[in-house]
């Protein structure tokens, strides 16, 4: 499977140490006969993440992961273009390094692309099969509500708008990414968005969203209101 | 495009219908109070009607997933079938996920790598 495909896996990371290695440690197991790299994309994190990455650079070599840091915080859409210069593959993976995302579903994206010949493959918690683990029922409520409302006034045609963990042919990704302006839970929302507008084919594999390992994830009043804006904004440009 | 123009034309029916009502001259002029309560219900009505479509949509299936795939996904018992691992329990999945923990420290912790808490 994928012998005459590279996959780059793009991974940013803020104040990851404590999840870092058990990522790259499952996507090495869950991606044996594949040829592919990961890169972190470190926004300067002081807990000593790029500590770790030089740790498992040494255990796995410098050619499979690749340490692209950057000076502080600028952002996840401006983190995805930094790693997609760096990438030598011809597909990209982009996916959380809070384990929220489980490797384990990298071979299903790999093959439903090749099945279908898809541009993206997007994993999705709204289709059979996928789903959301250790989510109080408010914020499951909140999360399909807010699915349903971009549905309601994007169509964007694909059952999950929000998640971040998907497949890209390199040049479909470089090719969106130059058109999004957006930041935050709105920049995944724009990407497939943009994708389904340019007429890309995309496919989509059910995932398990499984809240993150250790750390704390936050839902707030600013960030539905950071959603809402955002959607306004992609009804109106596309 | 298509998709805003579906939306504006509903939402321009929907303003020319109250519109019309408000013409129609059932209500006189002279009744202020209850016209400016007409105009409230309004605004209340499109959020009011909103909602029902909601829950509606949140249980059609969409892409296959279907209506009980929905319930168990908002359901606290549910919530391992719907992720994905049918007839495993919550505790179960999270057992399965510390092994993974287990095994990643198991391997990296030798050769030099701070994994988790460590």
């Amino acid at each position: 499977m994928g012998e005459r495909n590279k996959y780059s896996i793009i991974v940013p990371t803020y104040n990851e140490r404590l999840n870092i290695a058990l990522l790259v440690y499952l996507v090495f197991k869950h991606l044996r006969d594949v040829d592919f790299e990961i890169i972190i994309v470190d926004d300067g994190s002081p807990d000593g993440t790029q500590e770790v990455v030089k740790q498992l650079q040494q255990v796995y070599g410098e050619d499979r992961i690749l340490l692209r840091a950057r000076p502080k915080k600028l952002g996840l859409g401006t983190a995805y273009c930094h790693g997609l210069k760096h990438a030598s593959g011809n597909f990209v993976v982009i996916m959380d390094a809070d384990l929220s995302h489980h490797p384990k579903y990298l071979p299903s994206f790999i093959k439903k692309q090749m099945e279908t010949d898809a541009s993206i493959v997007t994993g999705t918690r709204y289709v059979k099969g996928g789903g959301v683990h250790g989510w109080t029922l408010m914020r499951k409520l909140t999360s399909r509500g807010a699915n349903v409302l971009a549905q309601t006034l994007l169509w964007p045609g694909v059952s999950d708008l929000t998640g971040s963990f998907r497949l890209y042919r390199k040049s479909v990704l470089e090719d969106i990414i130059s058109s999004c302006f957006s930041k935050g839970y709105v920049f995944q929302m724009e990407m497939i968005v943009r994708a389904s507008r340019k007429g890309y084919h995309i496919e989509e594999v059910p995932i398990t969203f499984v809240d993150r390992v250790y750390g704390s994830s936050k839902l707030g009043g600013s960030e539905i209101v950071e959603y809402l804006k955002g959607l306004a904004y992609l009804l109106v440009t596309t | 495009m298509k998709h805003i123009v579906k939306i504006m034309t509903l939402l321009v029916a929907i303003s020319a219908f109250w519109i019309g009502l408000l013409k129609t001259s059932v209500v006189p002029h002279s009744h202020t109070w209850l016209r400016i309560k007409l105009n409230c219900y309004v605004a209340i009505f499109f959020p009011a009607t909103y909602l029902p479509y909601c829950i509606v949509r949140m249980l059609r299936s969409v892409n296959g997933w279907s209506r009980s795939d929905a319930l168990s996904n908002l359901s606290s018992r549910g919530i391992a079938v719907a992720a994905g691992c049918i007839g495993e329990s919550t505790y179960e999945y999270g057992k399965r996920r510390e092994a993974d923990v287990i095994e990643a420290k198991e391997f990296l912790k030798p050769r030099g790598v701070g994994v988790g808490s460590d």
